[in-house]
């Protein structure tokens, strides 16, 4: 068993490096900046420098591979360059699968993500459910295609799964793609946080811990086409916001301003900053139930979900004693 | 027997029809959902049932073939199932140079568009009469005003819609059943159109509208018994324009959406489009 791993510098992709080390797997990583590899060490691990969106660099990684995680992607919600997303997103999983096929890999996971089931109503989503709005993201849509491209290339003969994490937190770098945790090191270092008057709305967080441990999972029992919601508890951002300020001990005030005042704000900034992470789309992604269900994952592959203020107390003992 | 009065949808099971359905399910009203035979009707039942209380029927037939729009109706009829709105929703669209296509595409086309609406306004006439006051609401399109390049087929079966329902509408009125005809423009519906939207210029792109909106503005409307439903404030324009401008620069403008067309269907050309393979 030899095992392709992209986007290795990524939040998800360092974790489940590290997960698949320490299991003492033979590893081949596809980085576009080897420097940017967080392992501390790298025992039984081959780095290729190449990109998704180049065949070539591909073929030179995957030879000899038996198994591929592809968590490459580009992940963030902004509202520039949206061709990136389907260069990288799309094409760069067209290029993965296509050198799948050529080099006969035994199997594939795919990290999409929940947001491609979009926002709920009362009830948590399963796999089955309808998309109930049509895609606003172009991140989604990308995340989207893609799997659509995966589903292509099972019924061409490929096994492949895919899984779809939900909002994912955890130890771990507080980047633009760990945004719980993010929020969460702020309040245990600001005054003040302005948040969205949204108080009501659930949302689903998955522990990171427990998505790692779900890609493993899919790669040993998850069936060919099938998607598998990788998701944790549903929680309020009231809910959230109160768990977080009461764990840590912050001093941070929570001051609360109505969703359209914080839309008119967005459109404004995005006259002048294309690239300002607070867009009008985003703040409407909040103002919804974003519920799922993990079932499915739970029943076929032995999912499991660590309890939200579990993973929470973690992150933030994490916080306190590693992060700067 | 249930007595409750159910709103029958074609082509509900994606797109504007399955938005058309959840509009309707939001506002309480049993369903009668007709899709082709496909996983997503009873995937979308299913919700519709769990997260809205309503009673959903869920018929998955081919609405080309008229035996089969003769028994949709028996088997509504004799389930006892009383129907006082009835939205013709399914429809092929398609864009592409008129010999491109083989002819049988576009028999399928013209009866699922233009006969599936006439013979399912026929068949269900009595008891849309019986349950009144009724609806009926076919779904025509922006091309069913102008001529479109490469929608000749299409946009003559959208057209027909345009005029059997104005002409249905005054001899119906009577009866007290409304006859709407919605005419939406761009719409995110499938993955391949909302790609298109996506890529679309920026004048076009103002103008494209969520299925969700389209469906809440069009069902507002049919209650209401407007007869011709233009959504969203950029078609309305659109249409305005249409009235205004001189018939040489209708022309002169199809001319150059028919140029950018041919350009972008050049494969050289396509780039992403080509590798973000849709389908359709
Ligand atoms: N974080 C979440 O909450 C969440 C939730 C659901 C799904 N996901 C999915 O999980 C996966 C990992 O996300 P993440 O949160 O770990 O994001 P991340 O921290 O931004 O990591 C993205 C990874 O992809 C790599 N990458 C981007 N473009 C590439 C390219 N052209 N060629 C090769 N590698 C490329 C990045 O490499 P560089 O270091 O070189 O930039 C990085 O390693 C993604 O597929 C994402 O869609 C994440
Ligand atoms: N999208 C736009 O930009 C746009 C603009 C103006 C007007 N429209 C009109 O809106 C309506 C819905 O289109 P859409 O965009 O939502 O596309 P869509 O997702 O392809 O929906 C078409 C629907 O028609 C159904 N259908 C097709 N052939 C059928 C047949 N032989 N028997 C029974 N049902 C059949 C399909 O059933 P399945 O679900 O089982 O495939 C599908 O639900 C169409 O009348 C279209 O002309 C669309």
């Amino acid at each position: 068993m030899k095992i392709l791993i992209t986007g290795a510098t990524g939040y998800l992709g360092s974790r489940l490096t590290q997960r698949l080390q320490q299991e003492g797997h033979v590893l081949v990583l596809l980085v576009r900046e080897p420097k940017a590899i967080l392992s501390a060490s790298f025992a039984n691990m081959t780095i290729h420098k190449g990109d998704i969106t180049d065949p070539a660099s591909i073929a030179k990684a995957m030879e000899g591979c038996t198994h591929v995680y592809h968590t490459a992607a580009v992940a963030k919600y902004q509202s520039s360059g949206m061709d990136r997303f389907y260069e990288v997103n799309v094409t760069g999983t067209r290029n993965i699968l296509e050198a799948a096929m050529r080099f006969n890999i035994q199997k594939l996971v795919f990290t999409s993500s929940a947001a491609v089931f979009g926002p709920s109503l009362d009830i948590p989503l399963t796999e089955k459910d309808p998309r109930i709005e049509s895609f606003e993201s172009d991140y989604d849509f990308s995340k989207h295609l893609a799997g659509n491209l995966v589903r292509e290339f099972v019924q061409k003969g490929l096994n492949a799964v895919i899984v779809n994490p939900s909002r994912v937190f955890g130890p771990g770098p507080a980047t633009y793609s760990n945004g719980v945790t993010r929020m969460i090191r702020y309040l245990l270092t600001k005054k003040i946080l302005f948040i969205p008057e949204i108080g009501a709305y659930r949302s689903n967080y998955s522990f990171i811990e427990d998505v790692v441990d779900g890609h493993v999972l899919a790669m040993q029992k998850g069936k060919a086409g099938e998607s598998y919601i990788l998701g944790g508890e549903n929680i309020s951002y009231a809910e959230l916001f109160n768990s977080v300020a009461g764990y840590s001990s912050s001093k941070c005030r929570l001051i609360k301003i109505p969703v359209d005042i914080i839309k008119g704000a967005a459109h404004f900034t995005s006259l002048f900053n294309r690239n300002t992470e607070l867009t009008a789309s985003l703040i409407t992604r909040f103002a919804k139930h974003r519920m799922l269900n993990s079932r499915k994952a739970i029943s076929e592959l032995g999912y499991r979900i660590t309890p939200f203020q579990e993973g929470l107390h973690l992150t933030i003992d994490y916080l306190k004693n590693y992060a700067p | 027997m249930n007595r409750e009065k159910y709103t029958l949808i074609t082509g509900a099971g994606t797109g504007f029809g399955k938005a058309l359905a959840l509009e309707c399910a939001r506002l309480g009203h049993p369903l009668v959902l007709v899709s082709l035979p496909g996983p997503e009707l009873s995937c979308l039942a299913d919700f519709i049932r769990k997260n809205h209380q309503v009673p959903v029927i869920s018929v998955e037939t081919d609405l080309s073939e008229e035996g089969n729009c003769i028994a949709l109706y028996n088997r509504i009829r004799n389930a006892g199932i009383r129907i006082n709105v009835l939205i013709n929703n399914a429809g092929i669209g398609g864009t592409d140079r008129f010999e491109k296509k083989a002819m049988s595409f576009y028999k399928k086309q013209l009866q699922v568009n233009v006969l599936a609406p006439t013979f399912l306004s026929y068949l269900f006439l009595d008891e849309l009469k019986s349950n009144s006051p009724s609806h009926i609401l076919n779904v025509s399109s922006m091309a069913g005003f102008f001529c479109v390049p490469q929608k000749q087929v299409y946009g003559g079966s959208k057209s027909y819609l345009l005029s059997f329902s104005g002409s249905l509408a005054l001899e119906l009125k009577k009866q007290n059943i409304s006859v709407s005809v919605v005419c939406p423009g761009a719409m995110n519906t499938t993955d391949s159109l909302t790609w298109q939207n996506k890529k679309a210029s920026h004048i076009l792109k103002w103008s494209v509208m969520n299925p969700e909106r389209v469906a809440s503005i069009a069902l507002k409307k049919m209650f209401a018994k407007r007869k011709v439903i233009i959504p969203g404030f950029w078609n309305n324009v659109i249409c305005l324009l249409h009235r205004l401008l001189p018939e040489w620069f209708r022309v002169f403008l199809m001319e150059q959406q028919l140029k950018r067309i041919e350009r972008k269907q050049d494969p050289q050309k396509q780039g992403l489009a080509g590798t973000v393979s849709i389908a359709a």
